[in-house]
Order: C-alpha cells, then structure tokens, then sequence
C-alpha cells in the first residue's frame, strides 16, 4: 500500500528514474534501428511517441521495406501481447477511476509502470492516478528523447558498463514486492523458469509464454490448495496464505 | 519505402497498440469479476514480471546467454530485495557486483 504522506508525483518520478536510466541503452539501440530502417527518418521516430514500445518497435522497424504490411502488423501484435495480460491485471483498478484516465493512463501502459504500479493498487485514487502519470510520462518523455538522440548520434554509453543490466535487476526486486500469497510465489517461480527456458526466442516472446505457464501455474496451485483445504475442514476453503 | 506508405504503418501500428493497452481496461469497466477471476488477475503480476526479470536479464538474439557476473549480480539484487525490500539499494549493490564480477571473471 502507498504511503500517502509522500507526494505522488515525487514518488513516482523518483521511483521511475532508475528505470530511466536502465532504458537509455535499449533507447539508443531503437534510434539506431530507426535510422537505418527503409522508413524515412522522422516518420520512423514517430513510433516512439505512438507505439511506446521498444521490442515492438525493433521488430516493425526491422521487417518495414521488407514485409508486407500485414507481417509487420502481426509482428507488433505479437510482441505487444502481453500488454493484453497488464490491461487484464489494472482493469480492477482503473475501474475506480474517471473515463478519461481509463483511455490516457491505458494508452501509456509499459512493463516498467505496470511493475511500478502493482504494489500500489488500492490506493486512494487521485494518489494513484498522480503516480501513475509521473512515473509514466516520465517513462514515455525519456523514450522520446533517448530513440530521438540515438537516431541522430547513435550509441555513446560505453558498452561495458551493462546499463541495460539494471533492468532484470529492478525487475527481480519488483517481482519480490508484489509477491504476497503462494499462488503469486508458485506463479513468479514457474514465471521466471519458463522465462529463462525460453529467453533465446525472438521478438523477446518467451516473455509472453513465461507469464502464461507462471499464471497457468498459479491458478492450477490455488484450484488445487483450495480443494486440499476443502476436503481437510469439510468446507470451502482459502488459498490466501502469506507467502 | 515512401512517406504516405510509412505514415500508413505508423498509424495502424499506433492504433494496434493503443488496442491491445486498453483492451481489457475498458472492456472490463463495466463488469462484475467473479472473485476468483480476480484472484487469478492477481497472479499476472508476479508471473510477468519474473519472466520479463529472467527474459532481459538471459536473453539474446536468438539464445540465452547466461554469465556468472549477470547470475552473481542477480543473486545479489535478489537477496537485498529479500532482505531489505528497497529497489535502489538492491541496484546500488548488484551493479557494482556485475563491475567487479565481470573484471574479476571475464
């Protein structure tokens, strides 16, 4: 639960920069990508801002010029699939909020405030609201700026500082904070095995099949506890133990 | 691959995006869950997140890549967010456990 004696804004910016900063690599790759693909320069950049998405956008600025408009489409639809999952897991909460939220705050959905956001749900609202537009407009300025300079100057960072490493790293601590009964434990397990199975498939899709087999594992876990208390006290039980 | 033809993509692919972001936020506004859909909405998150943690983390074109500095700068960040539950202290610690372990190792 937030505390909501911290301003949401603050909060959300300052839990968003590490993020950032982890995302500048991957940034820079994109502009580089953006600058070498079959679309005209602007019009490639133009991405960024409308599609927000780093591996959706490798794949359609690697396949555009060479595929159909189609296959390029399906790329996206493919790599983005899991957004499908992020909108599933804040549709309780964004319940509680305006209509205009719903659209705007939805359309900046990424897997850094998804996971930023998580351990916030059930938060006053107009907190939650303010920290989810600052940790994600800062999110979606910095894609902006980091595609738009690797466009134009390329990549600067030198490589053996593994920037990037930041990222897995605050998603293993992200994971650990939303991890509160046995069925998200058993989720997050298989998660992050069938994860690491499937981590050499392309357009990152074995992010897409970790979390299916992870919440697969996780229902099956809580069905399973919740007949097994059932049968031990004769009533229907709960699987909602702490972790 | 002209202007209008590359203008044309950008804006289907904006509009799949924005659909696939919204599907279920706005689809699922005016329903009633079952308490234990929303009990299975819960698990998305974990599941998610460790996939994505191990995906980035192993992952590259067209394998996995595992190294000792990366497992042993995991292991590191895992066990402060255990310990301590404090995202910039388990980066502030993993990433000089990836520095040292890859000068050390490599």
């Amino acid at each position: 639960m937030a505390d909501q004696n911290t301003s949401p804004v603050r909060r959300g910016i300052l839990d968003t920069l590490p993020l950032a900063l982890g995302a500048i690599p991957f940034g820079l790759v994109v502009g580089i990508a953006a600058a070498d693909s079959a679309m005209p320069p602007f019009v490639a950049w133009l991405l960024s801002p409308l599609i927000f998405a780093g591996a959706a956008q490798l794949g359609l600025l690697t396949v555009a010029g060479s595929a159909t408009m189609f296959a390029a489409l399906l790329t996206l639809t493919v790599v983005n699939a899991r957004h499908v999952m992020y909108s599933a897991a804040l549709a309780t909460e964004f319940k509680r909020h305006p209509r205009w939220f719903r659209w705007v705050g939805a359309s900046l959905i990424v897997d850094q405030n998804f996971a930023l956001a998580l351990p916030h749900i059930g938060a006053e609202p107009v907190w939650f609201r303010r920290y989810w537009m600052s940790a994600s407009l800062l999110m979606w300025f910095n894609w902006l700026v980091t595609t738009g300079v690797g466009e134009v100057v390329g990549g600067s960072i030198p490589s053996s500082w593994q920037i990037q490493f930041a990222i897995p790293i605050l998603f293993v601590g992200l994971t650990i904070s939303v991890v509160k009964t046995k069925p998200q434990l058993v989720g997050a397990m298989v998660g992050g095995i069938v994860g690491l199975a499937c981590a050499g498939f392309p357009d990152r899709l074995g992010i897409l099949i970790g979390a299916v087999a992870g919440v697969t594992a996780a229902v099956a876990f809580d069905y399973w506890s919740e007949n097994a208390a059932s049968k031990t006290s004769g009533a229907p039980g709960t699987c909602q133990e702490s972790a | 691959m002209s202007v209008q033809s590359a203008l044309a993509l950008v804006a289907a692919a904006g509009v799949i995006a924005f659909g696939l972001r919204t599907s279920m936020i706005i689809g699922l506004a005016n329903v009633s869950l079952h308490p234990r859909i929303e009990r299975g909405l819960s698990y998305i998150g974990p599941a998610v997140l460790a996939s994505l943690a191990m995906n980035f983390a192993f992952g590259s074109a067209g394998g996995i890549s595992v190294h000792a500095p990366q497992v042993l700068a995991l292991i590191a960040g895992l066990g402060i967010a255990l310990w301590k539950r404090n995202l910039l202290l388990s980066l502030a610690v993993a990433m000089p456990v990836l520095w040292i372990s890859s000068a050390v190792l490599v």
